[in-house]
């Protein structure tokens, strides 16, 4: 594997920026085609991983006090679209796996996270001139050097632990591998996989479809809204494309003009912004606790939780939120697997399928995430300790993320996640302040309705697959 | 119980003694096109004074004196407010083309200029109707005209009344626009924009294989549950007759999204 | 003393019925044990009218609601109040003991309604098509029939728009107040000779009433620009020629005055009559109160105004439209179809995949649960604006609401106002507790 050297990004970064392009075999035990995979498997790792921190940091911003609490309002506005986006290249990617015939991968903790390729150990803190560093870095492009550079760069070597790599290196890599038919052919890349594939058609929800342009956020008007890109594949070139689009727009090929244009830009402003006020940041973020858990024994061998930075979730309401949390989030990521196993047949328009529903579940799903984060941002993290940290979203990785390959098992598997859900959901009905106990009951009867169809569709899902070499009956 | 003499919103919301919901303005429809209760459309006709407007449209039907020569031409733009927009879209051909010009319903194109000019003069810019759809067509005429309030004043607190003013629509000219008869409307392809008071698609179950079946409000039998959109031709469902003949024995409410039995 | 009259309801809506029993009164609730489910049918105070004294005879909570009586819709039949405003400062109900205070009785009321149909005559432009009915000035607490006259229909016919009744004040009920009962329903018919007695040949109308010899009702087309849009929504052959159809809807002013010592005061309220709502524990996402909103404050709220439960209102009144939606059908029919006729590409408006009606619901339910938690709203991106009307891309058409026709014909917007408070409740703080604190 490529492991890192104490120098930095070394052997790539600095074969790149001499302009040629190492002609290098792909790692041994892996072919060409795999090799892609791999890399593509990472990228979703690190796209999920981005989300993930990103929407954490969007929800440790506090406007309540702030004098400038319009621009804060802004800050959080402008991270939850760089998350919204994140989701859009982890959705694109998924679709270039499934271009490649490969399995999807929304986990996040199958690859170490010290490789050139990762930019930075995985972590839940609230925003801060360190962590907006490490986002910076992670975000830039190639040719960003400048004495600010240079300063971003340090702080976020510091908050990190070593110095942080550009996610924009992956997709070079990217680029170069799958533009090489050497090692990916063009038979590998299979149209028929489209009908798998997700679309903006229906992921995109409203969301500019690439298209740069003034359109901006009604709520805040002086933000332009998030730019979903959700590329289908069934080509190299439009795998190219995609891998390039989805480089541009975050990671930072090319410096871009327009100061809204990049993550990079976007986050950069954000740290201007906070560095201009001075002490007075510290009023505008939650104090929230770093890496929050519901992990009371410490994390798993070998995870990538930084074991002198987990934080149990002690206090017992928030705890349930948490549970609460894991849960949903587990959910979402069901949904959205599921959705993918489902074919948005072009041949058949007359039936619909559960994927609809499944993509709708999704969004659910996420504004779940974002109300019970509204509950746990204002819950201490230890009940001993009213005035201490606040607990936040955990974002636990489920036991499993694996689907079952049958339609009845996966419903079964929703089934299930309701069911864990319902427990804490009782739990949480009698208990705490009037918002959360009108969110539960809603909450309660949403799951109710959504349970009585997955009954339904359990039901209508057939029998078992037959044992092997007897005919189906 | 007492009210608030400038609590405006109470007053429009009152629910008087033994009135149900139903009869409050938060139960009829205002997408009009025309309309179920009133078409709210024509409370702007007179708007501007010295002429009258048709509700649908810039178009001038009534001038008085000088502004008699306005009659049929259309209003395009009051102060910087537009009234007309471009309508763009796809075709076989052109991913953005022009398709046709609409004009925006008067209660949105209208709401700033209501908001700020009452009793003021105000610019008013008139086209001749285009032949083609034009967008931006040549000003041919504009008048400074007065802008009328639309609702009512209290002659004692000399503030609003939560309550459309005389001078604004005679008796009969808030339901002028209306299908003739009535039941027009229930028939009508299309009409099912006001489902929460015209209901559409009703009885509905989820399936075991997860799209969901139901009837047609206007299904004459509520078996087999086969949704087809309206069509007054097909035997299976209402036509405009039976409602002529029977529309209180035939129609049935909607409660819980199921037949009330 | 007292200062100034006001009907309110300033606008009330009657709905029509043949029953001879006028619905009961009944609250509409949002369970909060089912937030998500439609709302509950509560039956609450119903004011039953004596018909020969006019007094109220009773008020009762009935047991069950029934909409229809013996195959007949029973008419929604509104009270309009009559309020004082008195030297308090404070409007209040005005009963015999405040008219007593004033040195008056109920005696000293008077009303007069005036109602109309002018469908006729905003078709032909002939004022003589107008059909009107004027109570005159009513004193007594009788019914009072509004009877329908019209300069073109044949000597002794009428449309019967229903009745008004001054309610005799009492003890028990001590409010001056009007009903205004509705017609049926019907539908009236126009010949060219004159009409036989009994019943008519037309088995769809109740009365031919029309003279089409003396108007151009029957026989009428739509034709130029001064027709209604939409054009031809009256009841006509296959070219478009109306048949001379009518109905008894109607709308019109009711007046009150007090005259006491030489000195009278008036208001007047507006009421019309339509059909009934057909699915009463639902509510329209756009409404006349809505536009009423608007032309009383303007197009943008302060933020005070901007709150949870106003925006949860609107996402519920959505949800309960779209849940009575063929929304899969719709993709590819009505407003698509509309498009189409433009010369827009006949796609559909969303993915397909999307439009499950039970999926839609589910998504809106969503929404409303996360808006319970004090979430703020983050759709406000997803709202069509009312200058984008126009937009018929693909996006433009997937904004909300979908899928449906305003009143320019267009995709539907809601109110500038309507918008205005969504986005204004965005700018607020992420997280709020519903008693709209931040958290």
């Amino acid at each position: 594997m490529l492991r890192q050297s104490p120098a930095g990004d070394a052997g790539l970064e600095q074969a790149r920026l001499a302009g040629v392009e190492p002609a290098s075999p792909p790692p041994p035990e892996l072919s060409g085609r795999d090799y892609a995979i791999f890399l593509l498997r990472l990228a979703a790792e690190v796209e999920h991983g981005l989300m993930v921190q990103y929407l954490f940091a969007a929800y440790s911003l506090d406007g309540r006090n702030a004098p400038a609490q319009a621009d804060v309002r802004a800050w959080q506005e402008t991270i939850l679209g760089i998350a919204k986006e994140e989701m859009g290249h982890l959705v694109t990617v998924q679709n270039l796996l499934t271009a490649l015939s490969a399995p999807l991968n929304f986990n996040r903790e199958e690859f170490p996270h010290d490789t050139v390729l990762y930019p930075f150990g995985f972590r839940l803190q609230p925003v801060g001139l360190g962590s907006l560093a490490t986002y910076i870095c992670a975000e830039s492009p190639a040719d960003w050097d400048d004495a600010e550079a240079l300063e971003i760069k340090a702080r976020a070597q510091i908050d990190a632990g070593t110095p942080v790599n550009r996610v924009g290196a992956l997709y070079a890599e990217l680029l170069r591998v799958l533009g090489d038919a050497t090692l990916v052919a063009d038979r590998d890349f299979d149209p028929l996989s489209v009908a798998f594939q997700a679309s903006w058609d229906e992921w995109g929800r409203g969301y500019r479809e690439g298209q740069r342009g003034a359109e901006a956020m009604s709520g805040l008007p002086q933000l332009p809204a998030p730019e979903l890109l959700i590329r289908e594949v069934g080509s190299r070139a439009a795998a190219l494309d995609a891998v390039e689009q989805v480089g541009e727009q975050g990671e930072g090929f090319e410096t871009p003009v327009d100061d809204n244009a990049s993550h990079f830009r976007r986050f950069l402003a954000i740290y201007r912004g906070m560095k201009g006020l001075g002490d007075g940041a510290a009023d505008v973020v939650r104090p929230l606790a770093t890496n929050p858990t519901t992990d009371l024994e410490g994390p798993d061998i070998g995870g990538p939780y930084d074991p002198a930075t987990t934080t149990p979730i002690v206090h017992e309401q928030a705890r349930l939120w948490a549970h609460l949390f894991n849960l949903r989030y587990r959910k979402l990521l069901v949904n959205l697997s599921h959705a993918f196993e489902l074919s948005d047949d072009p041949g058949d328009r007359t039936t619909l399928s559960p994927r609809g529903a499944l993509i709708h579940r999704t969004f659910s799903e996420m504004y779940n995430l974002r109300a019970i984060s509204g509950q746990l941002v204002a819950l201490p993290i230890d009940g001993a300790q009213p005035d201490g940290p606040r607990a936040g979203p955990p974002f636990q990785v489920p036991h499993t993320l694996m689907l079952p390959s049958d339609e009845g098992g996966r419903w079964r598997l929703h089934r299930d996640v309701l069911d864990a859900s319902a427990a804490m959901i009782e739990r949480l009905r009698d208990d705490g302040p009037a918002g959360g106990r009108a969110y539960v009951a809603a909450l309660a009867q949403m799951d109710a309705i959504e349970r009585g169809q997955i009954e339904q569709l359990i039901a209508g899902s057939g029998r078992m697959p037959a044992a092997t070499g007897a005919p189906a009956s | 119980m007492t009210i608030e003499p400038t609590n405006l919103t109470a007053q429009l919301h009152h629910r008087a003694a033994g009135n149900p919901p139903s009869t409050l303005p938060e139960a009829a429809i205002s997408n009009c096109f025309p309309g179920l209760e009133f078409d709210v459309r024509n409370v702007w006709r007179r708007m501007f004074e010295g002429i009258e407007l048709h509700e649908a449209h810039g178009l001038v039907t009534r001038g008085e004196g000088d502004l008699e020569g306005l009659v049929g031409l259309e209003l395009v733009r009051v102060g910087e407010a537009r009234l007309t927009l471009a309508v763009r879209g796809p075709t076989a051909t052109a991913e953005d083309a022009l398709l046709d010009t609409t004009f925006i319903e008067w209660s949105n194109a209208l709401a700033d200029v209501l908001s700020t000019s009452v009793g003021q003069l105000v610019t008013c810019h008139f086209a001749a109707p285009p032949e083609r759809p034009d967008p931006d067509p040549p000003i041919v005429a504009t008048a400074e005209l007065r802008v009328r309030p639309l609702m009512a004043r209290s002659d004692v607190t000399n503030e609003p009344l939560a309550l459309i003013d005389e001078d604004v629509a005679e008796p009969g000219e808030l339901t002028q626009s209306l299908c003739s008869p009535w039941q027009n409307d229930y028939r009508e392809c299309g009409c099912y924009y006001w489902a929460a008071s015209r209901p559409d698609y009703v009885n509905r179950e989820s399936t075991e294989q997860g799209p969901s079946i139901g009837n047609n409000w206007m299904d004459r039998s509520r078996q087999p549950k086969a949704y087809e959109p309206d069509n007054p031709a097909d035997p299976r469902q209402l036509d405009y007759v039976d409602l002529f003949r029977d529309w209180q024995g035939l129609l049935r409410f909607i409660v819980g999204g199921r037949d009330l039995e | 003393m007292i200062a100034e009259l006001r009907i309110l309801p300033p606008l009330a809506i009657a709905r029509f019925g043949g029953a001879p029993t006028p619905m009961d009164n009944y609250d509409a609730i949002v369970d909060p044990e089912e937030p998500l489910g439609y709302r509950r049918l509560q039956p609450v105070e119903t004011l039953e009218v004596d018909v020969d004294s006019g007094e109220i005879a009773r008020a009762f909570v009935p047991e069950r609601l029934s909409f229809s009586e013996g195959g007949e819709v029973r008419p929604v039949a509104p009270f309009l109040e009559l309020w004082a405003l008195t030297d308090g400062g404070q409007l209040e109900p005005l009963t015999i003991a405040l008219l007593q205070d004033a040195g008056a009785t109920p005696a000293h009321v008077r009303w007069r309604v005036q109602v109309a149909n002018r469908k006729a005559a905003r078709r032909t432009g002939d004022e003589a098509d107008r059909i009107e009915a004027d109570s005159g000035e009513l004193a007594d607490h009788a019914r009072h029939l509004l009877d329908g006259r019209c300069a073109n229909f044949w000597p002794g016919k009428s449309i019967p728009f229903g009745h008004v009744q001054y309610v005799k004040p009492s003890a028990a009920h001590p409010q001056v107040r009007l009903r205004f009962t509705p017609a049926a329903g019907n539908v009236y018919g126009a010949s060219r000779t004159r009409p036989a007695a009994g019943r008519p040949a037309d088995p769809n109308v109740t009365d031919v009433v029309y003279d089409g010899r003396r108007g151009r009702w029957l026989g009428h087309v739509d034709t130029d620009n001064t027709s209604t849009v939409p054009a031809f929504i009256y009841r006509g052959d296959s070219e478009g020629r109306s048949v001379g159809y009518l109905d008894d809807g109607c709308d019109g002013i009711v007046r009150a005055s007090l005259t006491v010592a030489g000195r009278t005061l008036s208001a007047f309220g507006r009421v019309g009559a339509g059909p009934p709502t057909y699915a009463p524990d639902a509510l329209p996402i756009r409404s006349v109160a809505d536009e009423l909103e608007q032309a009383l404050f303007g197009p943008t709220v302060t933020p005070s105004e901007a709150t949870l439960e106003r925006v949860e209102e609107i996402v519920r009144r959505a949800f309960e439209t779209v849940r009575l939606m063929n929304t899969a059908a719709m993709n590819r029919g009505g407003m698509a179809a509309h498009d189409r006729g433009t010369g827009r590409r006949a796609d559909p408006i969303m993915a397909p995949a999307l439009v499950d009606d039970i999926a839609v619901e589910n998504l809106h339910q969503s929404l409303l649960a996360a808006l319970r938690s004090g979430s703020a709203p983050w759709f406000a991106d997803a709202l069509r604006d009312f200058d984008e009307i126009g937009d018929l891309s693909d996006r433009g058409r997937r904004k909300m609401p979908a899928m449906m026709r305003g009143a320019d014909g267009r995709h539907l917007t809601l109110t500038r106002r309507q918008i205005d408070l969504i986005r204004t409740l965005v700018r607020g703080p992420v997280f709020t507790d519903p008693g709209g604190e931040a958290t």
